[in-house]
């Protein structure tokens, strides 16, 4: 392989937990898909909410409190801009399942109503409408990818909102969102974009993309763990019915009643995670820093090492490895057939013998194993800090575990 | 210079590992040479370590002539993964004819056991699903896929305090419809399962005997197994998945090596730390040219018999009065020894009332208590738990109890009975 540039390379000091070894050697951390590092600044900004700004948020009078609620509500701006949306569309959750779970307890279903989605997408967006409606996904080929195109055969006249991940937690592939959102809109549909994986590894403009919804969740965009957004529209946000009730929600409560806040504290019932938040809008303010085009640039070309990689890589098949290249971010998903090794034992081994961090297992994405018949798989998936060395690392390490 | 069949099998075991595994090449200036006795030769090397394994699973330990790419094809062998908690797992070369093997030789040394294993038999394994590989990511598994030939895995829950009442009632039934000869168990999650039957005045099947191995019995354990199974035989097994089974115990009570598929160093802990022949296991696998362990340090402890030969009239090998818990586990008293889970076991664990307990030292002379206690027992426990910690520890020992309705696993599913909250270095016990 040849050297490649790695211009995000100066971030890596960043990362405390990059420093940690295991059995004496450092680790190589290929596990963002499932929760990312975090850079100094965001432990810093928690530490720093703990430390100087303790203090409950838009009720105090004191002046911590309203360091505390200007921190708050100046990581829903941070949040905001990183989307291309106002502040007063942006609901902090606990993840991307919570937003999704408030939205489709929301929007009130009844009997009968669909739900069209890809057989791919996490379980975080598919169970919520499972529960609350009737889930259509559009099949899965051969290869693991939905026939994104066959989407518009599935609308019905029960048909309510299409809910789409915008990059695959388990192929890795950037969907054609914009094409559903164009499908659904003719039809008045609204649609909710799950972009837990992909707000790491795309610029997101929810203005451009015209979604209705779209969540994420802190932890795999370099924040805190507990911490969540749910972006809406404002018309659509207000049209959701409430979710939770409680302390911070409410305008007046009286014996006659109650009126809720107008969105987005509406959402937020309850003491909020204060400083999840502003970890998350440090973390957010840090990507942006980066330029989210040069974030998308290292990420293709991770992913197009990785999977050009395990191409060449005897007994590989990785899932969705027809999908083009400049669809993918850095991340692939595969099985390594080799006897003796389940795909958990070949995670584990990736870890005890070249303390490489990947994922083993099933990534949440049930249907898309049952119906590809596998016992499970491999994840490997990169951040901002990740190198082509560490790719390279990787898949010789998967080489050498392959001729064994 | 060997003089008896199992010390040429241990010389040659040593030889062939220095000279033909890889991962001994290093170790081989150490050896002082085959014109020494193998103990010699053995107690000159280092101690092999799970981070070894770590890095060198599977080709470091195959010997020379041995492919692991062609066992892996044959289907001979596989990778496995123990189930010890973060820093204690690793992935392990299984070849299946060899742990068999361990597992019949093992059982020999005890007449129920042997009984059970000789011929074809039924069993039912107990413990962790971490432990027995069958942790399910859909949920609970049919009772059709637990069965694996004459094996059925009861419990896929990784806390028996979890079990409500109807996985104790499955269970119960699934026994009952099984009919396994053994039951081999964690004796924590059989002795859950043992009161729960007691207490709901459930039937359970008496298998012919019972193995208790995963993890240390504790008296608190044995108590609730003997009521639920009166009469039926409990005996301790000691053993790992990288070593297949080392240790069984007799009907006399002391534990007895497995000669057959492993020899075994106790590396005595300083006198200085401990008192009477503690020391920790150092197993040298025999036989397994596909996993050949020298030395390997499985992190637990024993205590050597130093009385009269064994009534049992067992003299091969090396017996032992206990197993004496984890390394990591030890405690210290005020005055700085070691105090093993065994030994704490042995001070504590007959309180009335107590169905759990942890001990959490935070310093020289801090212990804390953590303890379950039956319905009507806690203020009881609550007086008697800590004059019998100062017994043991020291009476300037600074003891706080404090009552539980449950004490968790970790994360492997073991329970952990005994712990410091400070770092120290285990190696530092050692001469």
């Amino acid at each position: 392989m040849t050297p490649a540039p790695d211009p995000l390379a100066h971030t890596r000091a960043d990362f405390p937990l990059l420093e940690r070894t295991i059995d004496g050697r450092p680790i190589v951390y290929l596990d963002s898909a499932s929760t990312a590092p975090k850079p100094r600044c965001v432990i810093d900004a928690i530490v720093g909410m703990y430390n100087r700004h303790t203090a409950n948020v838009h009720r105090g009078v004191h002046v911590l409190s309203e360091e505390a609620t200007e921190a708050f509500e100046g990581a829903r701006a941070e949040v905001a801009s990183f989307l291309n949306a106002s502040p007063g569309e942006i609901v902090f959750t606990r993840n991307s399942t919570e937003g999704v779970n408030l939205v489709a307890h929301g929007l009130g279903f009844a009997p009968g109503d669909e739900v069209v989605l890809t057989a791919l997408e996490h379980h975080s967006n598919f169970l919520p409408w499972r529960m609350a409606a009737r889930a259509v996904p559009v099949g899965l080929d051969d290869d693991g990818m939905p026939p994104y195109d066959e989407v518009e055969r599935l609308f019905s006249p029960r048909t309510r909102l299409l809910a789409l991940a915008q990059v695959s937690n388990t192929t890795g592939v950037v969907a054609p969102v914009e094409q559903w959102i164009a499908a659904a809109h003719a039809r008045g549909l609204p649609v909710l974009v799950d972009a837990a994986q992909s707000a790491s590894h795309l610029p997101i403009d929810v203005r451009a993309l015209d979604c209705d919804f779209l969540v994420l969740s802190g932890h795999k965009v370099l924040g805190p763990s507990g911490i969540g957004v749910l972006y809406g529209k404002r018309e659509r946000l207000a049209q959701l019915a409430l979710y939770q009730t409680g302390g911070g929600m409410v305008r007046h409560h009286g014996d006659d009643g109650f009126e809720p806040h107008d969105v987005p504290q509406r959402f937020e019932a309850g003491t909020p995670n204060i400083e999840g938040a502003v970890g998350l809008g440090a973390a957010l303010s840090y990507l942006r820093g980066l330029d989210m085009d040069a974030v998308r640039a290292h990420s293709l070309a991770l992913g197009r090492r990785l999977v050009e990689g395990l191409q060449g890589i005897p007994g590989v098949r990785i899932i969705a490895g027809s999908a083009p290249l400049e669809r993918r971010i850095g991340l692939a998903t595969f099985t390594l057939e080799a006897a003796g090794l389940s795909q958990e034992s070949l995670a584990r081994v990736l870890c005890d013998r070249y303390q490489i961090i990947a994922s083993g297992g099933y990534h949440c994405a049930h249907i898309l194993h049952d119906r590809m018949k596998l016992a499970g798989t491999v994840r490997v998936s990169t951040h901002v800090f990740n190198t082509h060395a560490e790719i390279d690392f990787a898949l010789a390490a998967l080489r050498e575990i392959a001729a064994w | 210079m060997a003089s008896d069949p199992y010390s040429a099998r241990c010389a040659a075991a040593l030889e062939g590992a220095l000279a033909a595994v890889p991962f001994y090449r290093g170790w081989r200036a150490l050896d002082p040479g085959p014109d020494r006795p193998a103990a010699e030769r053995m107690a000159a090397l280092p101690v092999l370590s799970r981070a070894d394994l770590r890095a060198h699973v599977p080709d470091g330990f195959v010997r020379s002539g041995f492919s692991a790419r062609d066992g892996f094809a044959a289907g001979e062998i596989e990778i496995v993964t123990t189930s010890g908690t973060t820093a204690d797992r690793a992935s392990v070369v299984w070849h299946q004819p060899w742990w068999d093997r361990s597992l019949r030789e093992a059982a020999r040394v005890h007449p129920a056991l042997e009984a059970v294993y000789r011929g074809p038999h039924r069993e039912a394994v107990l413990t962790s699903p971490m432990c027995t590989g069958n942790l399910c990511h859909v949920g609970e598994l049919p009772v059709a896929e637990r069965t694996l030939g004459n094996l059925l895995f009861l419990n896929q829950e990784l806390d028996p305090a979890r079990w409500d009442a109807a996985s104790v009632r499955r269970m119960a039934d699934e026994l009952n419809g099984f009919q396994p000869d053994v039951i081999e168990a964690d004796p924590a999650y059989l002795a859950v399962l043992a009161r729960a039957c007691i207490r709901s005045d459930t039937p359970l099947h008496q298998p012919a005997c019972i193995s208790l191995t995963y993890e240390f019995p504790s008296h608190l354990h044995l108590r609730e197994i003997r009521r639920a199974f009166p009469g039926v035989p409990v005996v301790s097994s000691y053993g790992s998945t990288e070593t297949g089974y080392v240790f069984t115990e007799c009907e006399a009570g002391l534990l007895h090596q497995n000669t057959a598929t492993c020899h075994v160093d106790i590396q005595p802990v300083r006198d200085s730390r401990s008192r009477g022949r503690l020391g920790r296991i150092l197993v040298t696998t025999l036989g397994n040219p596909w996993f050949e362990l020298l030395r390997f340090d499985v992190g637990d402890l024993a205590r050597l018999h130093g009385g009269a030969p064994c009534r049992c009239g067992r003299t091969d090998g090396l017996t032992v009065e206990a197993i004496e818990g984890r390394a990591r586990d030890l405690t210290f008293d005020t005055r700085g020894m070691a105090v093993t889970v065994r030994q704490l076991d042995d001070a504590i664990a007959a309180a009335d009332g107590l169905l759990a307990y942890r001990i959490e030292q935070s310093g020289p002379r801090r212990y804390a208590v953590r303890y379950v206690a039956e319905d009507g027992a806690e203020e009881a426990l609550a007086a008697a738990l800590p004059p019998l910690v100062r017994d043991l520890y020291g009476p300037d020992a600074e003891v706080t109890a404090r009552r539980e309705p449950t004490l968790a696993p970790e994360q492997s599913g073991k329970f952990r009975l005994a712990l410091t909250t400070f770092e120290w270095n285990v190696e530092e016990l050692f001469a």
